[in-house]
């Protein structure tokens, strides 16, 4: 296009056409350092990936910080996915990209591709990154035809199931889980008191590898899962081995991460 | 570019679509004089239609006014090439794509075409407000591409800012660009046919059609003299030789023309031809010719051509190789002065006007019949057997003594129209003097011809530059007297002196018929605040055409020369890159240093900069401690005034950021 305006301006000596492809040549050039800049010194941070179901998609959450600039929005693409989204970053500081499934494991994130097109469109301006967070894919989690709330009767080699009392209350310290808060007393009296935790019977459970071999390992490893995510549900304590490998006695979110990561990692 | 995401182009549609309509009516408004009518209506239904969705989404509307177009469009213009045509073609094809608008392609196409528009329409249009047209179109169409693309726009303001501070940082590379990117001559011959019709003289002159001209106060060239200005009596502007009588007509007798024109290899369409004049202590002067869409230059009677672009033709006319369709600039050497043989008249012997090479008894031929007044008339001056210079004293007498009047309104002359001004109006202009003046020396057997051009013109001192408008369009007569040559007659001289002397509007300020028919420019002349106007804006279009329009090799190894002493192409491509090199490094740290960096408040720089003082006694504050705990620490260490100086921007850093009056302690 510029250079068919150039040899205009040449074949008939036109000054004033040499100057558009001049104001012309240097927009483009500006756009493209503009295009540059946009991009850098913009910092990306893996701020959410959790562990995933194997043969699903997984989410990450992508936050910026601009390094104290204006940016205009980027395209984002997981790469090997389909997805290019666009992230107005000046409004929205986090981003949920979708990528791939994959089967059970733990793997490296795939490049992240970052583009930008501003300011007209003309120029692509884009970079790859690579996190160092993984991605770990859990086996799917089955339910065990020896099912467990049947176990909860009977066969206490399974899981070791400890009287459930109501438990007594203590008055609310900072650090104590809010679904602990007895919010009822808390409408009728305006003091905040929680369940003990101490106090209240906790389900406590052990799941142990041998237990389950009998199914075969990717069997076994489904229905420890779906155990272990179940526990984590009704908010129980318990404690996993795998043969090498065993997590010690705990709860919450972070103690599921570990089973499942263990889950993930295992081979048999 | 595909995987580009189209949403942002949908969420801004409505944007486009305006930004569309304004890119379309500033072209319309570019091309109001040289478009046919029906275009501008197209324009109309164009913009409506970008406004009124349900038309834009009824498709059989949009084939209709697109066919409708189209058919208009080929039913004007057929298939006769012009630039004008190529351009209307352009804005019709790129307006139609934008009401079709579905995706960013489209909108690309649309840029497209109007960039190319911008500059083709360049090629016939050079005026300053067309160039601040093209160039706000152009700015439209980057806010278009910037509409789709840069998420954080905002409204109109912030956009016309975005693309202005886009403009202003691509402004200096454009300049180093413009000034120093080597010229190269043309590549291959494309001559430019423009179908704007023909401005100032014509090839023809029939009695009346100069005076007609001389309504128009259009300028019709420029001269800049490098030496002593002549006397104005002496500005008689050659351009054509009118050799050929038909009785009522005369006109360029065709084959001299052709054998001339044939003979210098410029018959046909050349390349265009660069200025390149030949640098010459000799006094010369530079023409800055305004299109004319023809080929001719203008002369003094006498001068050479001292730049390589026009070229002589015979008879002391001189020609370019191709029509003048944009400002064109040229240099000729000063006529040495002749002597006159009757001063009153004109009569200056004259040089370098003979033809070169061509059928001599050209300037003898006369229609067979009619006028048999004007020759029995002749017979009666020949029957005392009179010398040639007696001949003529006896013509100049018989005009100057039977009340032939000067006048811009000629009354119609019949079939025999020299009998019928010589003896029964008497009232004429110019044309006429020089027509029926020329008939009785061929009549005679004088060697005679009409010559057509300009004469005279309006010094502008402030810039020391000529300015020759339409209104001083001239004709005269040259006739060939054996042993002394060719002389220049002129009749109007004996008739309204004025007119040589003073002007056209001074010869019939009696009549006040200057510039009647043109009510705007006589307004504008009466006028002395817009006459003074014009003179600047005329003053602004001399600068505009030399330094701008004018600006081209020559003048790229002069400012060379300037600075290095000399030219070698070397040095204009390190220029050219330092230049480059040096401005682009500042405009990219400008972007990376400055842009869109946040803006701080008043107090928050008045604090930092206090701080930077703060520095220089040797406390600084730490990395992560806050103004308050600074201000804590130093209560100790600083003296009372530092410290109270501390305290008071403290607290107004406090007061602007959370509205509250002091830190707490």
């Amino acid at each position: 296009m510029l250079a068919l305006m150039l040899v205009t301006a040449i074949n008939y000596q036109s000054s004033l056409i040499y100057l558009l492809v001049f104001v012309l040549g240097a927009i483009f050039v500006v756009s493209i350092w503009l295009c540059f800049f946009n991009l850098q010194g913009l910092v990306l941070r893996v701020s959410k990936l959790t562990p995933v179901e194997a043969g699903q998609p997984f989410r990450l959450t992508l936050s910026a910080n601009s390094a104290g600039k204006e940016r205009s929005g980027y395209y984002c693409s997981i790469e090997g996915g389909a997805e290019d989204k666009h992230w107005p970053v000046e409004k929205e500081e986090s981003i949920e990209l979708t990528g791939t499934s994959y089967v059970r494991g733990v793997y490296d994130l795939p490049g992240i591709c970052v583009e930008t097109f501003f300011p007209f469109g003309l120029i692509r301006g884009w970079t790859w990154v690579w996190f160092d967070s993984p991605i770990v894919v859990y086996p799917t989690p089955l339910e065990s035809p020896d099912a467990f709330s049947d176990a909860d009767s009977g066969s206490a080699e399974k899981m070791l199931v400890e009287g459930e009392d109501l438990g007594e209350q203590r008055v609310y310290q900072q650090g104590d889980a809010l679904r602990r808060v007895l919010w009822r007393h808390f409408a009728r009296r305006g003091e905040l008191v929680v369940r003990s935790p101490e106090l209240t019977g906790k389900q406590r459970a052990s799941l142990e590898w041998d237990a389950y071999v009998q199914h075969g390992v990717e069997l076994a490893l489904s229905y420890m899962c779906f155990d272990v995510l179940a526990l984590h549900s009704s908010n129980a304590e318990f404690e996993m081995s795998l043969p090498g490998l065993s997590v010690e006695l705990g709860s919450g979110d972070q103690h599921r991460d570990r089973c499942l990561d263990a889950l993930a990692r295992f081979r048999g | 570019m595909s995987a580009m995401p189209e949403s942002q182009f949908q969420a801004s549609l409505t944007d486009i679509r305006s930004l569309l309509s304004i890119a379309i009516a500033l072209q319309g408004v570019a091309f109001l004089s040289i478009a046919p009518l029906w275009l501008f209506a197209c324009l109309f239904m164009f913009v409506l239609f970008l406004y009124v969705p349900q038309l834009a989404n009824a498709k059989l509307l949009r084939n209709l006014l697109t066919l409708v177009c189209v058919a208009l469009f080929f039913i004007d213009y057929r298939l006769n090439y012009s630039v004008e045509m190529a351009s209307v073609f352009l804005l019709l094809v790129g307006s139609m794509k934008a009401i079709e608008l579905k995706s960013k392609r489209d909108v690309l196409v649309f840029v497209y075409a109007m960039f190319y528009l911008s500059a083709i329409s360049m090629l016939f249009k050079q005026s300053i407000l067309h160039v601040t047209l093209q160039l706000a179109s152009v700015m439209i169409c980057f806010s278009l591409l910037m509409r789709m693309n840069d998420s954080t726009l905002g409204g109109v303001r912030s956009q016309i800012w975005r693309v202005s501070k886009l403009l202003a940082l691509a402004l200096p590379i454009a300049i180093c660009l413009f000034l120093f990117f080597p010229r190269f001559a043309p590549l291959w011959s494309l001559p430019i046919k423009t179908n704007s019709s023909q401005t100032g003289m014509s090839e023809e002159m029939t009695p009346g059609s100069i005076a007609e001209l001389s309504q128009s106060a259009e300028r019709a060239f420029r001269v800049t003299f490098s030496d002593t200005v002549p006397e104005r009596s002496q500005l008689y502007w050659r351009a054509m030789v009118l050799d050929q009588f038909d009785g009522r007509t005369w006109s360029r007798a065709q084959s001299p023309l052709t054998f001339e024109r044939a003979k210098k290899g410029i018959l046909f369409g050349q390349k265009y031809e660069q200025f390149e004049p030949i640098e010459t202590s000799e006094p010369s002067f530079d023409v800055m010719l305004e299109p004319h869409q023809n080929r001719w230059a203008f002369a003094l009677a006498g001068s050479e051509p001292v730049s390589g672009n026009v070229h002589q033709i015979g008879a002391g006319v001189y020609e370019f190789v191709q029509d003048v369709v944009s400002p064109t600039p040229y240099r000729m050497s000063m006529p040495v002065q002749m002597p006159s043989i009757d001063a009153k008249a004109g009569g200056y012997v004259l040089n370098g006007v003979d033809r070169v090479a061509s059928n001599p008894n050209q300037d003898l031929k006369l229609p067979r019949n009619g006028n048999p007044l004007a020759r029995q008339f002749v017979e009666q001056l020949l029957a005392q057997g009179p010398t040639e210079r007696e001949y003529i004293r006896s013509l100049l007498q018989f005009y100057a003594n039977n009340d032939f009047g000067y006048t811009l309104r000629p009354p119609e002359l019949g079939a025999d129209s020299i009998d019928d001004f010589l003896f029964g109006t008497r009232l004429g202009f110019c044309e006429h003097y020089a027509s029926s003046m020329t008939f009785l020396l061929r009549e005679a057997g004088i060697a005679a011809r009409v010559v057509a051009g300009y004469q005279g013109g309006e010094y502008n001192d402030n810039l020391d530059y000529l300015v020759v408008r339409q209104y001083d369009a001239h004709a005269w007569v040259e006739a060939y007297i054996t042993n002394i040559g060719w002389i220049r007659l002129d009749p109007t001289a004996f008739i309204a002196p004025d007119r040589i002397e003073r002007n056209l509007e001074a010869a019939v300020e009696d009549e006040g018929t200057f510039l009647a028919d043109n009510r705007l420019a006589s307004l504008a002349r009466s006028i002395p605040a817009l006459n003074w106007l014009a003179k600047r804006g005329d003053e602004l279009n001399y600068r505009w055409q030399r330094f701008v329009l004018g600006y081209g090799e020559r003048e790229q190894r002069a400012l060379l020369k300037r600075v290095f002493g000399e030219f070698k192409l070397e040095y204009l491509l390190w220029t050219l890159l330092g230049l480059l090199g040096a401005v682009s490094s500042v405009v990219m740290l400008y972007i990376w240093l400055g842009r869109y960096q946040k803006k701080l408040s008043r107090s928050e720089r008045k604090y930092l900069r206090f701080l930077l003082l703060l520095r220089v006694v040797g406390v600084a504050r730490q990395h992560g401690e806050t103004p308050a705990a600074f201000l804590r620490r130093m209560k100790g260490e600083l003296n009372v005034l530092s410290l109270s100086a501390l305290e008071n921007r403290t607290n107004a850093l406090h007061k602007n950021l959370y509205n509250v009056e002091k830190p707490k302690e």
